[in-house]
């Protein structure tokens, strides 16, 4: 019961005061009113009454010391005294706090990304267990896919297996249009993966022939709008109307990486709505994913699953069909799958693999700057109160007393500072979360992640404490006379100058480094957006239709089906022109390539003669702004047979490399596929400007352009050119190709200048997060030579005040100031201009139009680390030549 | 009753004040001021409670619940504060009442002898 009335105290602790208060107050008056009767006069009365009442603070501080434990008392007033310290010199105690709010914030936000990006397990129960099977077929590599005879004959194994299919499918919402990233599962998969219906129910093994779905929380709320009725909704998925029985966990989207499903359908249902396509049971297609016992090796697992899987192969009826070859001899491999099945296609792991772990790297580097400044600080203002401590030991405080109290200014720091950085990380990680990087947009979650923060504020506020009982373990081993006896004139010098100094030093080394390789990388960047396309991005819309997976299938993208779809897009009074590609500029396709041989022309070695064509409707060059250099464009498909000779249009390099000294148009060239014994001839009609096919980066290769009549495409780009704002026309263009052939084409037209956009993204955030590392670590140097000097004009004011009285002026008190500072920069940048020259070179692959050491990059650089040091001088300097030198003189 | 607040009272013995404040409580519910004009006047301005001491000594026996405070309106309707003995506070007072009789018991014995 004691502790209830100690609580209920602490929480009226305020009206407590209050009530006691008028209490004494009550019993002051009721004294004086006494000692008025006894003949006072009411002066004499009221000082009577007070005397009698003695002490008040005292009384009330006894009073109120009786609710708390003497030791939890103790810690109190070492709290407020604390507290009035750090409140005593913001500086220091801003400095610190924001040096630790950006250790703890800003690394905590890029470790978020890369954990995202690279090492977030799949969100299912005991995600480790999971493995995908995978067959190595000689000669051929690794394959995935499988058939659905194999994943039944291996289903009967020793392992639990489960499988599934992906595709594409349109959809329709009550109306709205869109596509949707479909799995195709069999019964046990959820089982498989131990998921559970956040709403009504999963997809299980007696839901085979159903047109049901299962859809993913997110689909539910980005599409659905978060309907809670969605159970027994029906919505249209390539035209047959499905059900909804139920959403997945949040988080789960597939298991695929980046993980991009939003609905899971049964398998047998898909394939029967022709929405996953299966020729028969043997054609490859299905996904078999496993969950291995704990600790089970992969190797172990294939060597179980080898009998089953020869057995597979030798059965003739059995084994799959693989491009046109019965496949027999492949080997049976188990992966691990628990960060996801890797898209091959999209591979965003591997391409941001590098620059992750250069931030990675950035990240540990900026975290130690921080608790380098953090320790700075802390060793300055404790040696600054060595002769404080040594007082209180020498008037008898014990050092236990002495240590917990500058424990709880260690806490207090590392509290403020561990709040402050807690509030910036889950600040940019949100924006971070939010902002638009490429095809990293939607994987970044949007909260931080928790070991991240735990681990970067455990360094920080480990670092703050040991630095804070520094003082206390020295001042309480050290006799108590030197300290006492320093506080006589003192030009400062020591080993704790040099300790302060070495890590302003290295903080400038870094902040260099991290600086010039943020300007390499901006510089690229620049480059990049300003590089030459060769074509017109701006405000052209592009498509791809691709016939795979649909009716079209087995007759291709044929030359009627464009034609009917370019006449219907032409019709739209919006549109400029339009045309077809193969290929087009940045925005992507097929890449195909022949072997092409000029007669009369040494013949080139097949690396140098193999060369990529692309084939394209007339209009092309005209619709994608490449200018026809000489000649004319492809003409319009020739009614009856194919003529013996084709019409070709090639680029200006492939002129140059196969007819360097001749005129080409009306030349002839053949190509032929590798190995292919026959050769179409063709005839140059037309030479256009060099584009960028491949990206910004890769500089323009020899082309040539044929028509698109010669031949099937499985998909083509139409790309369009509109009259007004493209924006305007896109819905009109999709909906004139959808009337041609439904369900073919991927929703809306994009814009070609996003695609040019979107193949920067990762060249922009490496710009944009090395910007961020060097801006941080300049703040940190402004930081950390501010803290220094301020120490050190604090420490030598008396020095600098007799200096003045015996005649030194302003300028040189400055360049006292100045002198030590830039020393520390100076020495810095030494040190850190070969590091940054190293780390150019680490990164000069990511590099494009600047050298790695560009010597305008590093004067930038270090530019910017000199201004930012001047200022951080700024404060300490105005402080030193403020100092009065009879005030300094009195002092002693 | 003409105690000259500057005359010096007699200490009193360590412990004793508890007591003497649950005592003065036995008659009814007083405020801080009450208890101190109770005492003087019950032991003739022979026991002076310190003023410094009574207040932390009341929060002592509050956070022990032998007393519980209240605000109420005093003689002169004055907002007051009394505090009022509790059930714990009367087993407290009967206990210490009779532990110190017993002390003083023995000190007289001892005194008489010497």
């Amino acid at each position: 019961m004691r502790w209830l009335r100690r609580l209920t105290y602490w929480v009226r602790f305020r009206a407590e005061q209050a009530d006691l208060r008028r209490e004494l107050e009550l019993h002051q008056r009721l004294l004086r009113e006494e000692y008025e009767r006894r003949g006072y006069t009411p002066a004499e009365a009221d000082a009577a009454a007070r005397r009698t009442m003695g002490n008040q603070t005292y009384m009330r501080e006894a009073a109120r010391g009786v609710w708390f434990p003497p030791r939890l008392e103790a810690l109190l007033g070492d709290w407020r005294y604390a507290w009035r310290g750090l409140r005593r010199s913001p500086g220091v105690t801003t400095v610190a706090v924001l040096s630790l709010a950006l250790g703890i914030g800003a690394n905590t936000a890029i470790f978020g990304i890369i954990h995202s990006v690279l090492l977030a397990r799949l969100p299912v129960p005991a995600a480790t267990e999971l493995v995908q099977l995978q067959r190595a077929v000689p000669g051929q590599g690794i394959d995935e896919r499988f058939s659905r005879a194999e994943f039944d004959a291996l289903a009967t194994g020793p392992l639990p297996l489960a499988m599934f299919a992906s595709s594409f499918a349109s959809l329709d919402v009550d109306g709205v249009p869109g596509t949707v990233s479909i799995d195709a599962v069999d019964g046990r998969y959820f089982t498989l993966l131990g998921l559970r219906a956040e709403r009504g129910r999963l997809i299980g093994p007696g839901d085979d022939d159903a047109p049901i779905a299962v859809i993913t929380d997110d689909f539910w709320r980005t599409r659905l709008n978060a309907d809670s009725s969605v159970i027994g909704r029906t919505i249209t998925i390539d035209r047959h109307p499905i059900t909804i029985i139920g959403v997945t966990p949040a988080d789960y989207a597939g298991l695929r990486f980046p993980a991009i499903t939003d609905v899971t359908m049964p398998y047998r249902a898909a394939t029967t709505f022709q929405i996953i396509h299966e020729r028969d049971a043997r054609s490859l297609g299905v996904t078999i994913v496993g969950r291995r016992a704990d600790g089970q090796s992969l190797d172990a697992l294939a060597g179980e699953l080898g009998g089953v899987w020869r057995h597979c192969c030798a059965d003739g009826a059995l084994a799959s069909a693989s491009r046109g070859q019965t496949v027999t001899q492949s080997a049976l491999r188990v992966a691990d799958i628990s960060r996801g099945i890797p898209q091959r296609k999209l591979d965003v792991r591997g391409r941001y693999a590098s620059i992750l772990f250069a931030l990675m790297a950035g990240v540990a580097i900026l975290l130690l700057a921080c608790c380098a400044n953090v320790a700075n600080l802390l060793l300055a203002r404790s040696r600054a109160r060595s002769s404080e401590l040594a007082v209180r030991l020498a008037l008898g405080a014990s050092k236990r007393r002495v240590f917990a109290q500058l424990m709880v200014e260690s806490a207090q720091l590392a509290l403020l500072g561990g709040g402050a950085g807690i509030l910036l990380a889950w600040w940019a990680t949100d924006v971070l979360s939010r902002a638009r990087i490429g095809d990293l947009s939607g994987l970044i979650s949007s909260t931080p992640d928790a070991s991240a923060l735990a681990f970067t504020a455990a360094v920080s506020l480990a670092c703050v404490v040991v630095c804070g009982l520094v003082p206390a373990i020295s001042v309480t081993r050290t006799d108590l006379i030197s300290p006492l006896r320093q506080s006589g004139l003192r030009i400062s010098r020591g080993t704790r100058g040099v300790f302060d100094g070495m890590l302003v030093i290295a903080q400038v080394a870094l902040a260099l480094l991290l600086v010039s390789g943020a300007a390499l990388l901006v510089q690229t960047l620049r480059n990049l957006q300003d590089t030459t396309l060769g074509f017109d991005p701006a405000e052209r819309l592009a498509l791809t239709v691709e016939t795979r997976h649909t009716a079209y299938d087995r007759q291709g993208m044929t030359v009627q089906l464009a034609g009917e779809m370019l006449r219907r897009v032409d019709a739209i009074p919006g549109v400029r022109s339009a045309a077809f590609g193969s290929l087009v500029p940045v925005y992507g396709g097929r890449s195909t390539f022949d072997n092409v041989t000029v007669r009369g022309a040494t013949p080139l070695g097949s690396d140098d003669a193999k060369t990529s064509f692309t084939a394209v409707t007339p209009g092309y060059f005209l619709t994608l702004g490449i200018p026809i250099l000489r000649g004319r464009d492809l003409g319009p498909p020739a009614s009856g047979p194919a003529p013996a000779t084709r019409e070709v249009v090639v680029n200006e390099r492939f002129a140059k490399k196969f007819f360097p000294n001749r005129d080409p148009i009306g030349q002839v060239f053949q190509d032929a596929d590798e190995g292919d014994s026959t050769a179409t001839v063709d005839r140059i009609v037309g030479i256009v400007g060099d584009a960028k096919f491949v990206g910004v980066r890769a500089a323009p290769e020899a082309m040539y352009f044929v028509p698109v009549s010669d031949g099937d495409w499985p998909f083509l780009v139409l790309v369009v050119r509109p009259r007004r704002a493209a924006r305007t026309v896109a819905h009109e263009i999709a909906q004139s190709v959808a009337a041609v052939a439904p369900g073919i084409g991927e929703g809306d037209p994009t814009l070609l200048s996003a695609s040019v956009d979107g193949a920067l993204s990762r060249e922009r955030l490496s710009a944009r997060l090395a910007t961020l590392f060097g801006l941080v670590a300049l703040c940190l140097v402004a930081i950390g030579l501010y803290g220094v000097l301020l120490y050190r004009v604090a420490e030598r004011g008396r020095e600098i005040g007799i200096r003045m009285a015996l005649g030194a002026d302003g300028m040189s008190v400055i360049g006292l100031v100045l002198r030590q500072s830039m020393t520390l920069v100076g020495i810095g940048i030494a040190v850190g201009l070969p590091l940054a020259l190293l780390a150019g070179r680490a990164v000069a692959s990511q590099l494009y139009g600047v050298a790695p050491y560009s010597i305008v990059v590093l004067a930038i650089a270090t530019g910017l680390v000199v201004a930012t040091a001047t200022v951080a001088c700024i404060v300490p300097v105005r402080r030193a030549i403020r100092i009065d030198p009879l005030v300094a003189l009195r002092s002693e | 009753m003409a105690a000259s607040p500057t005359r010096r009272a007699p200490e009193l013995l360590p412990g004793t004040l508890d007591l003497l404040i649950l005592r003065a409580l036995r008659t009814g519910p007083k405020h801080g001021y009450g208890i101190a004009e109770h005492l003087r006047q019950v032991s003739h301005d022979v026991l002076q409670v310190g003023e410094s001491s009574l207040y932390p000594a009341l929060q002592r026996l509050r956070l022990d619940g032998y007393v519980r405070a209240e605000w109420g309106a005093s003689e002169n309707n004055r907002r007051a504060r009394f505090y009022t003995l509790t059930a714990a506070g009367r087993r407290q007072l009967a206990a210490e009442q009779e532990e110190f009789e017993q002390m003083v018991a023995a000190i007289q014995a001892v005194l008489r002898f010497a």
